[in-house]
């Protein structure tokens, strides 16, 4: 008697502490059976996701790819909560999205942040719009301003932390929305086509901000339509129908021009010209992820010919 | 030839005369002649979606410049509904776009309020969800809503299709879309331009879908246009585009990037499939 009465007392603690040790090893992010489907007032309910198991460590950097409709955005917004699985559950961080008294843990350690970022300032300068999220979780003082001029720096927002959010250009605006997610100090970002609108410029600097991300240990899953950008991603995952089609690198992926056409994917430029190039001979490695890649081998090879 | 649309000179502050008014236009000029098509491009805020709006009336020039769309001087009394049914604009954004409950009534719209007849209203949305790739007998009855954001696009697109327009401005319609989506809708308007001698405006970011669909390009920096050329002079301008806000396509950079490590090669690729080709005769020799 006295013993269970020990055992209730002390298993929240005990679970957080397993938790808590665990972390290193155990995945961050776990879709387990995941189906998803939308009921639209008694007509037909149509099937987002067909039953996905993904599970995703700290640190990872992951494209989520796949054709429109291909349910990539419902997958995005299941991994915080943002919807329920209608079967299977998601687990974040060992927390099933679908307690409600887990959902603001849930919810910082999952930020997402979506292809409009207009749609999500609320704050009349960068500092308060950083702010926001964590003030309302009731962070502290001191250790919210930490937060918030941490988050600042991360994406190089230090100049502007006074300016109006809506003066800021894409890119701005991207990193923005990117610091607002940080300063609730997530283990995991969701970029839902965050760089659709943004000229190539914009899209590169986002990328390389969600790099760094990535070097200090936060998992990153990136959704576009972008080959270019799959081609810097360390795993691909490709979606097809609500299921997955395929879970694996890059250039596994761009290798394999057949599995790319099923699934609706084109191939970056870089690997269209390299693989055109080695099937009529050239001495290219026909899976050239970057551009400069591309130009090493084709240097090479015009050096060795002479 | 008279241009189909000509822009000079024109100027344009959002909301003049309050204290929010921001600037958008200083100097723009533009021309597109009948049947071809012409991209405009520039960084985001250059004042390109601005630039668009004036193409079908939904800005009017107020301070400074004139605007000619199809013969008509739109500082002056114009029939806006006759205009639009000529000129069909295609906005960035499609939820802007789309306000039906079902996929079907929201293509059926603008035939409808030309006062066609119901057939002809039929065969127009079945051709024009075809065009753009959603199967009529699944999405004509699919709520608006229940889309996904690729669909929407492709919904918002049809829409403006099915009026049949002479002139279709285009607003970075093929972002979001998936690279098959985008393959589809670049064959749909090649067809549209070589068959029915459609004549395109277009905003992209995307330099490597201009360097594929564009006569001419127009840049534009900071609300003023810089240069109208041929697209393969304008894409192989790396520095001009840099001094732009933007970054070259892949085939001129690829190529730069080549001659800059010592390779001496002949030609300007524009396309990857076009690099590829120049790569293959330079190596041949």
């Amino acid at each position: 008697m006295t013993d269970t009465a020990h055992t209730v007392e002390l298993s929240p603690r005990l679970l957080a502490w397993v938790r808590f040790v665990c972390r290193g090893v155990m995945s961050l992010l776990v879709c387990e059976q995941l189906a998803l489907s939308y009921g639209l007032d008694g007509d037909t309910p149509i099937q987002a996701l067909r039953g996905i198991d993904l599970s995703i460590g700290a640190g990872s950097f992951v494209a989520l790819v796949g054709r429109n409709g291909s349910g990539k955005s419902s997958l995005a917004r299941c991994m915080n909560g943002l919807l329920q699985p209608t079967s299977g559950r998601v687990l974040v961080d060992g927390l099933d999205t679908r307690s409600r008294s887990d959902r603001i843990a849930i919810r910082s350690t999952v930020g997402m942040v979506f292809q409009n970022p207009d749609n999500q300032f609320v704050m009349s300068t960068v500092r308060e719009e950083v702010a926001f999220g964590p003030e309302n979780l009731g962070v502290p003082m001191p250790e919210l301003a930490n937060r918030v001029e941490q988050a600042l720096r991360a994406t190089g927002l230090e100049d502007v932390a006074d300016a109006d959010p809506q003066h800021l250009s894409a890119g701005g605006k991207g990193r923005l929305a990117i610091a607002a997610m940080l300063a609730l100090q997530p283990r995991c970002l969701v970029l839902d086509e965050t760089t659709a609108l943004m000229d190539p410029l914009a899209r590169r600097e986002t990328l390389a901000m969600a790099r760094q991300l990535r070097d200090r240990g936060i998992a990153v899953i990136w959704v576009t339509h972008h080959m270019d950008e799959v081609a810097h991603m360390e795993r691909v995952v490709a979606l097809d129908h609500g299921r997955i089609g395929f879970d694996g690198s890059p250039a596994e992926l761009f290798a394999d021009m057949a599995l790319c056409e099923a699934l609706g994917l084109g191939l970056p430029p870089s690997v269209q010209v390299a693989q055109g190039l080695a099937a009529r001979g050239l001495p290219v490695r026909p899976v050239a992820l970057q551009t400069e890649a591309l130009v090493d081998d084709l240097v090479t090879a015009w050096s060795q010919r002479a | 030839m008279t241009p189909i649309i000509e822009i000079s000179h024109l100027q344009h502050t959002y909301l003049a005369g309050t204290l929010a008014h921001r600037e958008a236009l200083f100097d723009a000029s533009l021309q597109v002649l009948a049947g071809q098509s012409v991209a405009l491009i520039g960084p985001t805020g250059a004042g390109k979606s601005t630039l668009l709006h004036f193409c079908n009336g939904l800005l009017r020039p107020r301070e400074s410049g004139r605007v000619i769309v199809l013969g008509h001087d739109m500082g002056r009394d114009v029939d806006l509904a006759a205009l639009r049914r000529q000129v069909g604009l295609v906005f960035q954004n499609p939820h802007h776009q789309l306000f039906e409950r079902f996929v079907g009534d929201d293509v059926a719209y603008g035939p409808r309020q030309m006062g066609l007849d119901e057939d002809e209203v039929d065969r127009r949305v079945q051709w024009a969800l075809e065009a753009v790739a959603l199967d009529p007998a699944i999405f004509a009855d699919r709520p608006t809503l229940s889309l996904s954001g690729g669909e929407m696009r492709r919904a918002a697109i049809a829409g403006v299709l099915a009026t049949r327009p002479a002139v279709l401005v285009l607003d970075e319609v093929t972002t979001g879309l998936d690279p098959e989506g985008r393959r589809q809708l670049h064959a749909l308007l090649r067809r549209l331009k070589y068959d029915e001698g459609v004549t395109f405006l277009f905003v992209s970011n995307d330099l490597d879908e201009v360097a594929e669909l564009a006569d001419e390009v127009i840049v534009i920096h900071a609300g003023r246009t810089e240069v109208q050329g041929p697209t393969r002079d304008v894409l192989a301008d790396i520095s001009l585009l840099e001094r732009s806000g933007l970054s070259a396509p892949f085939a001129p950079a690829l190529f730069s990037s080549l001659r800059a490590r010592g390779l001496s090669l002949r030609g300007a690729p524009l396309t990857p499939a076009e690099a590829e080709e120049e790569l293959w005769l330079a190596w041949k020799g």
